[in-house]
């Protein structure tokens, strides 16, 4: 039995940039947004605290959103990978269209099996393979504040193995 | 399938202003990740959370792991941390054999090797998630060299070599170039390139594709070949067809292959050039399309 010592990755998924729905105008979320509206959420993933990693790249599998009720809301993807070595400002990974009579929200990310990672002097592959990272949040949450954060430390997520290769073990937090 | 979850509708909206803040550690056997060769072997887990507010309590509204490995006498919240404090708990797991190993590691509905263990901590603003894993490995020893769809993925000169030796029969599709092989590795899961979604067996077809092309090239550089022989035609006749369940499951034979003999070195005269993820995704050139099929 060998233990491997810790790397680390930094995921954040936001919700943010809150529009409404394409019946209505374009108001910035905030305390003026009518709670009736549906409203269009920007879910963002992006790494902070990347540490030597200068290109630490995620392909994203799946992102999910569902209601309490079960209904699951068309998320509208905007890329496949992001570079959370790169990414202090969050990349828009994604839209969902949020109706005003939701109660709950769950919000699924599914990564892709393997990714890449490179520094200065080295680079191989990440192993992606892992639970879902999934939080549950209220849609007041989601429309109403300009950013829902979910991170992984950077220093303590990616994983080294013996045979070389890094594994991803999110090491991730949320804040509203 | 098990998630990281947490329910923050209770979350306050002004919660940051003498915020609560916490942090959460979940290791075995002393680190994130141990690799299991020697059977029979004991996991010993340890949980802890603890109050990162300098001059504040914390209040712990929930701890929960999702292996429960400390239940039932785990933590009992609500509790609160002083400054300073944590909290611990630790359990043993005595693992007997690789397939008890293997099978721990399926609990969560996934057909990998990875017994994962995610501990998440709730504050009133906030969460945090962290995570162990015991990966399971087989005690017998590897029929020879391999390298994971991982690798082939992050190696551009070694693909190429892998296709200088003929296009990779996928039944649906011809691998004749590296940008092929980098187009199906780094492929997007959820949609063809036309911008069409992928899903159900399209998706099943594109994962049991990267295994197959890895263990290709695997069988054709490193000169090991799976101990099922009937495997690449059985996973060719499974792309051809309908049936997700039947790709995936010849998806785990491959991957199972491939990750074989990754602990072995290369042989001698084979050289993989460097790993370049950046230089292999921009390479990369999808050659899925929707509706295609196999030649009759």
């Amino acid at each position: 039995m060998t233990r491997i010592g810790f790397i680390s990755a930094t995921l954040v998924m936001a919700a943010a940039g809150c529009e409404r729905g394409a019946a209505t105008k374009k108001p910035s979320a905030g305390p003026d947004t009518p709670v009736d509206a549906t409203v269009r959420v920007a879910l963002r993933i992006a790494g902070t605290d990347s540490g030597a990693f200068r290109s630490v790249l995620v392909p994203i599998r799946a992102i999910t959103v569902t209601t309490s009720d079960g209904r699951r809301l068309a998320v509208q993807r905007t890329r496949s990978v992001v570079d959370l070595a790169t990414s202090d400002t969050s990349s828009v990974v994604g839209y969902v269209e949020v109706p005003a009579d939701v109660g709950a929200l769950r919000t699924t990310v599914v990564l892709d099996d393997w990714g890449g990672y490179e520094t200065a002097s080295e680079a191989g592959a990440i192993d992606l393979r892992g639970p879902p990272i999934a939080f549950d949040v209220a849609r007041e949450l989601m429309v109403a504040r300009a950013k829902a954060v979910v991170t992984i430390d950077v220093t303590r997520s990616l994983v080294a193995r013996s045979t070389g290769s890094l594994m991803l073990m999110p090491q991730s937090g949320v804040r509203f | 399938m098990r998630t990281i979850a947490t329910t923050v509708a209770v979350f306050l909206w002004a919660g940051t202003a003498g915020a609560h803040e916490l942090r959460c550690v979940d290791t075995v056997n002393g680190g994130a990740l141990v690799e299991v060769t020697g059977y029979p072997t004991t996991l010993s887990y340890v949980l802890v959370v603890a109050n990162v507010v300098p001059n504040a309590d914390s209040v712990v509204l929930g701890a929960s792991d999702t292996r429960d490995v400390c239940s039932p006498s785990g933590f009992q919240v609500p509790f609160t941390l002083g400054v300073g404090a944590s909290e611990q708990h630790s359990h043993d797991i005595v693992v007997n054999s690789y397939a008890e190993c293997r099978a721990m590691a399926e609990q969560d509905g996934r057909p990998d090797d990875f017994i994962d263990n995610v501990f998440t901590v709730t504050w009133d603003s906030g969460r945090q998630t962290c995570a162990s894993r015991v990966l399971c490995l087989p005690p017998t020893p590897a029929r020879g060299p391999t390298r994971q769809a991982g690798f082939w993925q992050n190696h551009v000169s070694a693909v190429q070599q892998c296709v200088d030796a003929g296009a990779v029969d996928l039944g649906f599709a011809q691998i004749a170039t590296a940008a092929d092989a980098m187009g199906l590795l780094w492929a997007s899961a959820a949609s063809f390139p036309d911008g069409s979604a992928r899903g159900g067996a399209d998706l099943a077809r594109l994962l049991l594709a990267r295994q197959t092309l890895a263990g290709e090239c695997n069988v054709r550089l490193l000169g090991t070949a799976p101990a099922a022989a009937t495997l690449p035609g059985d996973a060719l006749a499974a792309m051809c067809g309908p049936y997700p369940g039947l790709m995936d499951s010849m998806q785990v034979q491959w991957a199972a292959f491939n990750a074989s003999g990754e602990a072995l070195a290369l042989p001698a005269g084979f050289d993989p050039g460097a790993a370049s993820p950046s230089q292999s995704q921009s390479l990369a050139a999808d050659p899925t399309r929707p509706g295609q099929a196999c030649a009759p």
